[in-house]
């Protein structure tokens, strides 16, 4: 507080209690709370901020009265273009009663970014060799902007263009804006572990999104010659027998509720096992030369109390 | 309002407190009227006993049995320390009558012989005279317990009946943790009882914080408590046992046995009880010495664990808290358990791999310590991050929902990889996780489920791919346990100096005495009662 041509002089202070964070994505709502006191006290409630800069002038504030000082809150939205921009908070200089209350002005930066987009690739198969196969994509903005129309794409390391597909119009359910589609492959000729690229380019979207690529693989697989059938004996199951995973290498199936499942593969040795959450995992090898019945005794999982089995000497 | 106003005001509240179970003991009565001429104390009795764990009941049982007035300080609202959470394993053998019952001949000399065994690293390190002293007192410990009402189970872990469990308190509001069983409960609940109908006094909410000594004599007469605000000084006309519970909740003490464990590495037993040095530090502002320090850095026994439940911050094996604990408010979520982890990655705060998920051995831990990638934070190997997929949800029939997880600070989801990467916050994650790391951690981890060998760290038969959203990362960092070294005591539990002179009146047991490093309350009761004889018999 100061003396100024025989009026009492206060110096107000400006606060930011809630702003954007170094980088913003374009053309999003940024929340602000300024938070405006008086160091002797005074309700400064009573004087409106002035903002400034871009989406300003619709702005609308909300000003909450505190003890001594007064927060309001308001929302701007950042421009649609990249790059460095600000705000200006200011309260204006006023006078009233023989005091005089000073302008402050609170300056607030960012960087207005490019929406960052990623994404998911699901139900990945092991297909045959040679075999049409397709997979999930799914494609997210940091902004929650919606997607539904928009292509993504399947490259070969090489950059080979694959196959593509369209994102759906909805959002997956469940998720918070992630957009999916289905995209249909050919497994290559020879089996092995391939890597394949999804591309997504949002530069022609307004506001302006990143491309993002994201790798995924899947095994091809040798077509199969003959049926193993995998019975699963379990009597001291409590639960039923269904939906007990049995591989053969990377063969798989999952028993029906009578405890049965049928996994096509190739002759020769394959690494069986089983697994389910509550059974004590099984793992053995088969030779397979034909179609092939294996009956398999499964347990339940033993409970390790965890305050044993903790010396590794 | 006088002195005497002062100390009635003080006793009166914290002995209702106390008294739950068998009303007021005699000693603080005594004690009230016998402050001793020239001392300021608020309180005397002839023994006093900080902390009301297994060791410090056990001394006070002793004491009471010796014919001393016993009070015990504790810091806590309740008694109990570790080993009311514990799993009440009990580690007493040399002929006990659950071993003769199941025509196990043992003997103290096997005891002994087993117990210094150079090939065993948990008895590598451990001081003969203590051993000896354990070997010797071990079957008869183990009678003394079922005398002062501890029940055991007639089964044993392990070979010989020597290591075994107690049977839960049979009341349900007396139990801390309340599912499942926390065996402890059993073990400490009983020596409690014992104990308050002997006549120890208990003040509850009482922290140590200073021992008090004679400047002339050296003896410790006495010690300093805060309670709530409040300084109580409490005479001690024998001996002052230090049974405070051990060093790992305190990241300072731990570190000096190993630079590694920074501060996000949480204890077995937190949030009800901390072990935090304080009995080890007012000992050693007298000269102590500490005891045995090489237990505390093997790379071996329990003195860390892997995370049992994850996505919550205690997830120590068979803590698995859940809502009708007493202390769920502090615990905050019980965590998504029985984890496969062929289910999950663990990454570090980087979003990198770093071992085999399925291994559990001191090789993992040292992988998890290491380096986390932070130039500014050199030490710890910052949190570990359990990564999966809906579908390991649904494998594991987990529920990722709070009470389950705990989505402040240690639990996350999100849509894709990236996302989830980018909104992992923790007070402890000093660096942020990179989307594109993370993005390719997973990709190439999912190849090796495609080929069936992790080439990075050799899991076996990588089993299945982190591939539907949405994503989730849960808090599956290393737990602390056991201190397997403490305060240097004689074979009398009489604390040493780093001198090798006896610091008269002043006592140590259970996890704040070094020497003999075991995993259990054996050993705790045992040297509590070591502790409490002696002390009770000293002039």
């Amino acid at each position: 507080m100061s003396r100024g041509l025989g009026r009492l002089v206060h110096r107000p202070t400006l606060e930011l209690l809630e702003g954007p964070a170094a980088e913003v994505d374009a053309g999003t709502a940024v929340r602000f709370v300024v938070r405006a006191a008086c160091s002797s006290g005074c309700d400064v409630g009573a004087l409106p901020l002035v903002v400034e800069g871009p989406g300003a002038d619709e702005v609308e504030l909300v000003p909450t009265r505190q003890s001594n000082a007064c927060d309001t809150r308001f929302a701007l939205r950042a421009p649609a273009e990249p790059g460095p921009t600000s705000w200006t908070v200011r309260l204006p200089e006023h006078g009233s009663g023989g005091i005089r209350h000073e302008g402050a002005a609170l300056r607030v930066g960012t960087e207005v970014v490019p929406h960052r987009t990623s994404v998911a690739i699901w139900q990945v198969p092991s297909p045959l060799v040679g075999s049409a196969f397709s997979v999930r994509v799914g494609v997210k903005c940091s902004a929650r902007c919606p997607l539904g129309g928009e292509r993504v794409h399947v490259l070969a390391d090489s950059g080979e263009w694959l196959g593509g597909g369209t994102l759906g119009s909805e959002p997956r359910p469940g998720s918070d804006g992630l957009y999916e589609a289905e995209v249909s492959l050919l497994a290559p000729q020879e089996t092995g572990v391939f890597f394949r690229r999804v591309r997504f380019d949002g530069r022609a979207l307004g506001p302006p999104h990143e491309t993002t690529e994201a790798t995924f693989s899947f095994r091809a697989l040798e077509p199969p010659q003959c049926a193993v059938t995998v019975h699963v004996e379990a009597p001291a199951l409590a639960a039923p027998f269904g939906g007990i995973e049995v591989r053969l290498g990377p063969y798989r199936g999952e028993t029906d509720e009578n405890g049965v499942a049928r996994v096509e593969v190739p002759k020769g040795t394959h690494a069986l096992s089983l697994w389910r959450i509550d059974i004590e995992p099984i793992a053995a090898e088969v030779d397979v030369t034909g179609d092939t019945e294996l009956r398999i005794a499964a347990a339940p999982r033993r409970r390790v109390d965890a305050d044993e089995e903790r010396d590794w000497m | 309002m006088s002195k005497d106003d002062a100390r009635g005001s003080i006793s009166r509240r914290d002995f209702v407190r106390a008294g739950a179970t068998a009303g007021l003991g005699t000693t603080a009565l005594a004690g009230l009227a016998g402050c001793e001429a020239g001392e300021a104390w608020d309180l005397t009795a002839d023994v006093v006993i900080a902390g009301a764990g297994t060791s410090g009941l056990s001394a006070a049982i002793e004491a009471r049995d010796s014919g001393a007035s016993v009070i015990i300080v504790e810091e806590n609202y309740d008694c109990g320390g570790h080993g009311i959470v514990s799993g009440g394993r009990v580690n007493l053998g040399g002929g006990t009558s659950r071993q003769r019952r199941h025509g196990i001949e043992d003997s103290a000399d096997k005891v002994f012989e087993y117990w210094i065994r150079h090939d065993n690293l948990e008895a590598r390190f451990t001081d003969r005279d203590l051993t000896r002293v354990y070997a010797d007192l071990s079957a008869e410990t183990f009678e003394w317990m079922i005398e002062n009402g501890v029940v055991f189970q007639d089964e044993a872990i392990g070979p010989d009946f020597r290591n075994g469990r107690t049977v839960q308190w049979p009341v349900y509001e007396e139990l801390i943790t309340s599912h499942p069983t926390r065996l402890g409960s059993g073990l400490v609940r009983a020596l409690e009882k014992s104990a308050r109908t002997k006549g120890a006094d208990i003040l509850l909410l009482h922290r140590m914080v200073e021992l008090v000594q004679d400047p002339d004599t050296r003896r410790v007469t006495g010690l300093v408590a805060n309670s709530e605000g409040r300084t109580v000084r409490v005479g001690a006309r024998r001996g002052v046992i230090l049974a405070t519970g051990g060093h790992t909740s305190n990241v300072a003490f731990r570190r000096m046995f190993d630079p590694r464990l920074t501060e996000e590495y949480q204890t077995a037993g937190e949030p009800y009880t901390s072990q935090n040095a304080d009995g080890e530090l007012a000992a050693m502002r007298l000269g102590a010495a500490l005891w045995g320090t090489a237990s505390q850095s093997m790379a071996a026994g329990n003195w860390i664990s892997k995370t049992e439940h994850i996505g919550c911050r205690w997830g120590y094996s068979s803590l698995w808290w859940q809502p009708d604990s007493p202390i769920f408010d502090k615990v905050r979520a019980s965590g998504l358990t029985e984890v496969d982890w062929q289910n999950v990655i663990l990454v570090k705060q980087t979003g990198v791999r770093f071992h085999d998920e399925t291994a559990s051995g001191h090789d993992f831990f040292a992988a998890c310590l290491s380096y986390s990638g932070d130039p500014d934070k050199k030490n710890g190997g910052g949190p570990i991050w359990a990564i999966f997929d809906t579908d390991a949800v649904r494998r594991q029939g987990w529920e990722p929902t709070p009470p389950n997880v705990d989505p402040d600070g240690y639990f996350f989801s999100a849509d894709t990889l990236a996302e989830l990467a980018g909104v992992i916050r923790n007070s402890h994650q000093t660096l942020r996780m990179s989307g594109q790391t993370l993005e390719e951690t997973v990709a190439r981890y999912n190849s090796f489920v495609d080929s069936g060998v992790d080439e990075d760290f050799g899991k076996p038969t990588p089993r299945y791919k982190i591939q539907t959203p949405p994503f989730y990362a849960a808090w599956s960092t290393p737990i602390l346990h056991d201190s397997l070294c403490g305060l240097r005591v004689d074979t009398r539990c009489r604390v040493i100096d780093l001198e090798e002179r006896v610091i008269e009146g002043l006592y140590a047991a259970g996890e704040a005495m070094g020497g003999f490093p075991q995993h259990g309350l054996g050993r705790c009761a045992l040297f509590g009662r070591v502790a409490g004889r002696d002390a009770a018999r000293s002039v």
